[in-house]
């Protein structure tokens, strides 16, 4: 790193007040006109805005009020992640289903999957399949926005329906 | 349960936790995550100094970044407010502040999105300056005008990068957190704002 680059990174927080320049940092500036420019720039943006319209006091008694009148919001991360893995993983194991059925065997009855295989999706119907495929699809565009719709108990309710 | 008091202000289950710990500083002494330990226990107190700490320096990062004056204080409580609300959404990985910058953009960037549906607004120099300041209360000075416009005409992004880092003193990790790119992008984005910048406060 150059003596302008060690500079520059320094320049935010001694800006901001958070550091001092050292008395050989003040004689690099003095003799360096690109770090005196960046300089200005920085001193200048670490005060734009300055007495911005607030008043810190008030400002706090009405997000404590209206804090007191509106229930702390419990995080539904964890429950839109176990249903999109949930629905990811059966995706998978639809399109390995589709893989293995359109697999080349050699044999006769072409297309035909081996017995046994993934016993539990063959029971879905192609049409459920597809189900499950559009519903992917959806949450790719809009998945996110339509669970935030959801309160955490509609939430907690699709994903008990989904899961059985 | 113990309760023990501190001060005139303060009572609190006592236990022999970390978090009992951040009960012995004094309000103004405390980090933002001890303050957040003290919310999350119900001290509202707390969270008053939180609002008290932050708001002046958040208020500026959303002047700087174009916000109108009198919207200003409105996105800087909406923050706040949905800080507080879903701080049990917040583990920490970022500072508060961090985090808090994060929800004040988001809440820029919609406002901003809303507004542009509304109305068509012409940019040039002088309508670039004025839409961020329509009373002319930021050209207390010349460079800080020029300054102001220059700003409204950078890339979005850019300019958020530019006055976290800047304005505000974060570090790139920091501001990659709040606006939802990489240190390595920001810091690129970082130098190209301070390269365009440069010659408006010669
Ligand atoms: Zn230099």
């Amino acid at each position: 790193m150059t003596h302008c680059e060690r500079l520059s990174e320094r320049m935010p927080a001694v800006g901001n007040g958070q550091a001092a320049w050292s008395a050989e940092e003040l004689a690099h500036l003095a003799q360096c006109a690109d770090c005196a420019a960046e300089w200005r720039l920085v001193r200048a943006v670490a005060g734009l805005g300055a007495q911005p319209a607030i008043d810190p006091a008030a400002m706090s008694a009405r997000v404590l009020t209206r804090l007191a009148s509106a229930p702390r919001e419990i995080p539904v991360v964890s429950l839109a992640a176990r249903r999109r893995r949930w629905v990811w993983s059966l995706a998978a194991a639809a399109a390995l289903l589709l893989a293995v059925q359109f697999v080349p065997t050699g044999r006769s009855d072409r297309g035909a999957r081996p017995a046994g295989v993934l016993s539990e999706l063959d029971d879905l119907a192609s049409s459920e399949l597809e189900t499950v495929l559009a519903e992917l699809s959806a949450d790719e565009t809009t998945g996110d926005q339509r669970l935030d719709d959801l309160s955490t108990d509609e939430l907690e309710q699709v994903l008990q329906d989904w899961e059985s | 349960m113990v309760k023990v008091f501190i001060g005139n202000e303060l009572s609190v289950p006592f236990n022999n936790g970390p978090e009992f710990a951040s009960y012995l500083r004094p309000m103004t002494d405390a980090s933002d995550e001890d303050l957040v330990v003290r919310f999350l226990a119900g001290d509202q107190i707390a969270a008053d100094e939180l609002v008290r700490r932050h708001s002046m320096p958040l208020g500026r990062y959303l002047r700087a970044s174009g916000a109108g004056s009198a919207e200003v204080e409105d996105l800087a409580q909406e923050a706040f407010f949905k800080a507080f609300r879903a701080i049990d959404s917040w583990r920490g990985e970022a500072s508060f502040r961090t985090w808090l910058f994060r929800i004040a953009t988001n809440l820029h960037r919609d406002a901003y999105r809303r507004e542009r549906r509304q109305v068509t607004v012409p940019i040039d120099g002088h309508d670039a300056a004025d839409s961020a300041d329509p009373e002319g209360e930021a050209g207390a000075n010349e460079i800080e005008a020029r300054l102001m416009a220059e700003l409204a005409r950078l890339p979005r992004l850019q300019r958020e990068v530019f006055l976290l880092r800047a304005q505000q003193g974060l570090e790139y990790g920091a501001i990659s957190e709040a606006l939802g790119t990489t240190p390595g992008a920001a810091r690129v984005h970082y130098h190209n704002a301070v390269k365009r910048l440069k010659e408006y406060v010669q």
